[in-house]
């Protein structure tokens, strides 16, 4: 099949190889000719695992190509995929109009981007208003993206889930467009059914359900774990005790000192403010945010009382800057705020992170305070403190006498409880984790 | 020779007999077509009309004498120049300096301020920007939510006020961030406060001049007693709970306060006109310290107007000249201030401050009795509120009482609660339409009316004498600038005055006394056995200790 997909995010790149790899022949337009000349030279702009290699695979094949100019991808596509980022909303129905009135083939878009619910209805009206012909039919989908940064290849392969809205009233030409969605996406649904059929208003607000229901779990356990600071119990333990529930399950769950990242804060945040416009504020998922913003320096604030208020000229290093591990991504990562509040006090920071030193150079800026460090030993050179904010592989087991040599105050704030306690304080260091009931008291 | 001797008095008060006693407001319009263009001033973005005043040309030019006569050009230039002024203290009051910019010397006294305003300024920033930033963090480690102000007078009459009047102006990152105000010794307000607030996430401003202002200090243990519940360590309380601003850094430190949370104004700097010093902190966190330096610049603005201007058409002067004329002249014993402008709600009490604690005086800048009338007594209220509270009084009264009625054209344009900004613009247009409508009233009594209207008012009740003069002040619109320039109109104003009476509007050695008393009848009330020489005191005190001792019985 011919398709088109607009954008130049994670949904974009991963989608427009996916359909690439199993046959299609795939046009790119990236939305700007800056990103495109960064994408024929495969420059990213972020860090995906193994999708770069897959990306110039299928460039040599030919099978994906990157459109010169949008009109191309216009009169290319049998399906348009449109995966803009959250924050392009005016620029992507801009192009949508563009496409209604270029395309001269009945229209099926396929909307990947997390814009407000009722956004693909409102696309499909706002096209077919500027469609002069009553043939030439317009028919837009929802398929909320759920990939996860990190493991989005196989989040798209093999979907848990495929959830397609359409808002087909049975006409001729709608049937037709959903017809060729399903077998558009036919080869990632072939070891089990995952379709999930539902109106494109339904799609979108399911897209929004999930994350915010995954941002309250995340936040309802770092609340326990708070408790369990002042209770003396250690939250891991309780941790296993309740994601034993199969009611609750064990995702999701692991305290720690926040959560980040681009598109799930995002869409936590949206689903906070509003749905929609004219829809009420929802009180529960604001205070989930409330909670994950104080959660994001609740290391900040155990050092802060550690060291009685008093952090002037303090050295600390930290591991990890990426919201999670296996990605160079930054947005809304705990380790900002973190750094911020740091710095704010006057302590210096020593950062190391596998991935992500050069996004957190260009976001901070030239500063004195902060070292980027190219080793994780090299950042506890003279530290008073080590914060570990991202649970990074080769964090898990690290020779831990080297450690203590580098840094002779022997003191671990653990923000992602990677660490036994016990084995700890027995190599001789201070350990404090997030809800252990073996640190200052919050 | 008194003042009230003088040529330029005795030739007002002829003037006054010859040609105003027997003429009211609508006569002296019938007189001159063109009253309004000629009596009223502008300066940008604000009209003071005086064309409601009972008096002619003839008039401001013999009040414009009286100023000469007194010196007036003289004084203003003694006032910027930092000299001395304030001559039973010895010191200058240069509160034009705190609004001065940075490239402009000012010498209080011959030394050069202007180093230590801006660099006050600057650490006052300083703070403000960690506050918003959400970095200033109380003992547990958390951002500071809530600040109190705890100061009383100037040190809390100015900040509320303009906070109260500024409130659209919040910056975005002072969103959250809710700013209270405590002056009274009673306790009243901290008691219901502190109820609400957490220790974590509560930060006190400490604003005395004197750091030995008794109705502060005695808040501030409360707050301190409040904190000590919670912080172990007195260090992290006092650094991370407390800020101080003052004159007196030695007291501040004294009282525990941390040097880097110490910000400074001077001797020079009198409490009712310290609002534009550190003593706005309250108002720099609400609006931002580009809102504050905007206020600074409005003020500044009229300061050069103030100076520069001829008294022919200066506002601060004028505004001045025409209250000794309805004083002195016309009687009046009482002016009520008027704002059309429910944002200038405290507007008229930092006035009452500003005008009777400056000119409330009965003698002279050589030490002598005075034999004319002072300051008036000042109050207001926002006026369509008072319309339905003391206006009666204005009306069909039995005294002359002038007004100044305050209003601001522009509002509502931007920034309105949803569905609201069609009808919001209505009630300001009722609102002005108000003001105007109450001036004019005042001015012309029922012959606002037609003749045909008029000849239906058959009771006494039913007629309004009018004749009651007013000035009405228009503001393009509120905002820090234009609130700038009237806070500096009328502070020009009480200094005009007070050289026309020839007194020290700069000292305040009434309240003096009463503070003194108050510490010997505090031991009285702790003693049963302490008598004072009058009977009123003892017999108070005898009932309140009989009352305290059946409480104690009781309990």
């Amino acid at each position: 099949m011919r398709v088109s997909v607009y954008g130049s995010g994670l949904t974009a790149l991963v989608t427009a190889w996916a359909l690439a790899d199993v046959g299609n022949e795939v046009l790119l337009w990236p939305g700007r000719q800056e990103t495109l000349r960064k994408l024929r030279q495969l420059v990213l702009g972020f860090d995906e695992p193994g999708l770069k290699d897959r990306l110039k695979e299928q460039l040599i094949t030919g099978r994906l190509l990157a459109a010169e100019t949008e009109t191309h991808a216009f009169v290319h596509g049998e399906v348009h995929c449109l995966a803009y980022k959250s924050t392009d909303q005016l620029q992507a129905e801009a192009l949508c109009e563009r496409l209604a009135k270029a395309a001269s083939a009945p229209i099926v878009l396929l909307n990947q981007s997390t814009f407000p619910v009722g956004t693909t209805e409102r696309l499909q009206q706002q096209m077919r208003a500027k469609r002069s012909d009553e043939a030439k039919s317009v028919t837009c989908l929802a398929l909320p993206s759920f990939l996860q940064e990190g493991a989005a290849i196989q989040g798209f392969t093999r979907p848990q889930r495929i959830l397609l809205g359409s808002d087909s009233c049975g006409t001729g030409a709608e049937e037709v467009g959903l017809k060729r969605v399903q077998e558009l996406l036919r080869p990632f649904n072939r070891n089990h059914e995952r379709w999930l059929g539902m109106s494109t208003r339904e799609a979108e607000f399911t897209k929004y359900a999930i994350n915010g229901m995954l941002a309250t779990k995340l936040s309802f356990m770092n609340e326990m774990a708070n408790l369990a600071d002042q209770l003396q119990v250690d939250i891991e333990q309780v941790r296993k005790g309740v994601g034993s529930d199969p009611r609750i399950g064990s995702d999701y769950i692991y305290p720690g000192c926040g959560f980040g990242g681009l598109s799930f804060s995002d869409d936590v945040m949206r689903l906070a403010e509003a749905v929609e416009e004219r829809v009420e504020d929802s009180y529960l998922l604001s205070t989930v945010l409330q909670t994950n913003r104080q959660q994001k320096e609740v290391l900040f604030r155990k050092l802060w009382q550690l060291w009685q208020a008093d952090m002037q000229d303090k050295t600390v290093a930290i591991w990890g800057a990426s919201f999670k591990p296996g990605t160079d991504r930054i947005d809304n990562a705990p380790s900002l705020t973190l750094m911020q509040a740091l710095w704010a006090q006057g302590v210096t920071v020593r950062l190391y992170d596998p991935k992500a030193l050069e996004q957190v150079a260009q976001w901070a800026g030239a500063r004195a305070d902060l070292a980027c460090c190219d080793g994780m030993y090299e950042a506890l050179e003279g530290a008073d403190a080590l914060l570990i904010v991202t649970e990074w592989k080769e964090f898990w087991s690290p020779d831990f006498e080297r450690m203590a040599q580098l840094m002779p105050s022997r003191l671990i704030l653990d923000g992602r409880n990677i660490y036994d306690p016990g084995y700890l304080q027995a190599q001789g260091f201070r350990y404090i984790g997030i809800g252990r009931s073996n640190g200052v008291e919050i | 020779m008194t003042v009230k001797q003088s040529p330029a008095w005795q030739a007002l008060e002829q003037h006054y007999r010859a040609q105003i006693s027997n003429l009211d407001l609508r006569q002296l319009f019938d007189q001159q077509a063109d009253r309004f263009s000629s009596l009223s001033f502008q300066q940008p973005g604000l009209l003071l009309d005086l064309s409601k005043q009972r008096l002619n040309q003839q008039t401001l030019r013999l009040l414009i004498q009286l100023a000469e006569q007194q010196g007036l050009d003289s004084w203003t230039k003694r006032l910027f120049d930092g000299e001395a002024v304030n001559s039973s203290e010895g010191r200058a009051a240069l509160h034009t300096a705190l609004r001065a910019p940075r490239g402009r010397d000012n010498l209080a006294e011959g030394v050069s301020v202007t180093a230590d305003v801006h660099a006050n300024l600057d650490k006052m920033a300083g703070l403000v920007e960690k506050i918003h930033n959400r970095q200033w963090r109380g003992f547990s480690g958390k951002p500071i939510t809530d600040v109190v102000n705890l100061g009383v007078g100037g040190s809390d009459l100015g900040p509320q006020m303009v906070c109260h009047a500024l409130e659209e102006f919040r910056v975005e990152a002072a969103a959250d961030l809710r700013i209270h105000f405590v002056s009274s010794i009673d306790g009243s307000q901290l008691a219901e406060l502190l109820k609400h607030l957490n220790q974590e996430t509560t930060l006190f401003i400490l604003s005395s001049k004197s750091f030995t202002t008794i109705d502060t200090l005695a808040n501030a243990d409360t707050a301190r007693g409040w904190l000590e519940e919670k912080i172990d360590n007195p260090a992290i309380l006092l650094r991370q709970h407390f800020i101080g601003s003052s004159a007196n850094p030695q007291k501040m430190s004294e009282w525990g306060i941390d040097p880097a949370n110490q910000l400074q104004f001077w001797d020079w700097v009198g409490g009712r006109y310290s609002l534009w010093s550190v003593i706005g902190l309250p108002i720099a966190l609400l609006v931002g310290m580009t809102g504050f330096r905007q206020l600074l610049g409005g003020a500044h603005q009229m300061d050069q107007h103030f100076q520069t201007t001829p008294a022919a058409t200066n506002l601060p002067v004028l505004l001045a000249l025409v209250g000794i004329w309805n004083h002195n002249f016309l009687g009046s014993r009482g002016h009520a201030v008027l704002p059309y402008d429910g944002r200038l709600k405290y507007f008229p009490h930092y006035l009452t401050q500003l005008e009777m604690e400056s000119n409330g005086k009965s003698v002279n800048r050589d030490g002598d009795r005075v034999d004319y009338d002072t300051c008036p007594i000042i109050w207001g209220e926002v006026g369509p509120n008072a319309q339905h509270a003391f206006y009666q009084l204005l009306h069909q009264g039995t005294q002359p009482v002038s007004c100044d009625f305050i209003a601001p054209v522009l509002r509502y344009r931007e920034n309105t609660a949803e569905g609201t900004g069609e009808t919001l613009r209505q009630q300001q247009s009722l609102t002005l339409a108000n003001c105007l409508a109450q001036s004019r009233v005042l001015m012309l009594g029922d012959h606002a009316l037609s003749d045909q209207e008029r000849r239906k008012l058959t009771r006494n009740d039913q007629r309004y004498p009018g004749n009651q003069p007013s000035s009405t002040l228009l503001l393009q619109e509120l905002s820090p600038f234009s609130l700038g320039q009237l806070l500096a109109l009328y502070e020009h104003k009480v200094f005009v005055q007070s050289v026309i009476w020839e007194i020290n509007p700069f000292d305040q050695w009434g309240v003096e006394l009463g503070k003194q008393i108050a510490n010997k009848t505090r031991s009285a009330i702790d003693q049963p056995d302490y008598r004072f020489d009058e009977s009123s005191t003892d017999g108070l005190l005898d009932f309140i200790g009989q009352i305290q001792a059946d409480a104690q019985e009781e309990s």
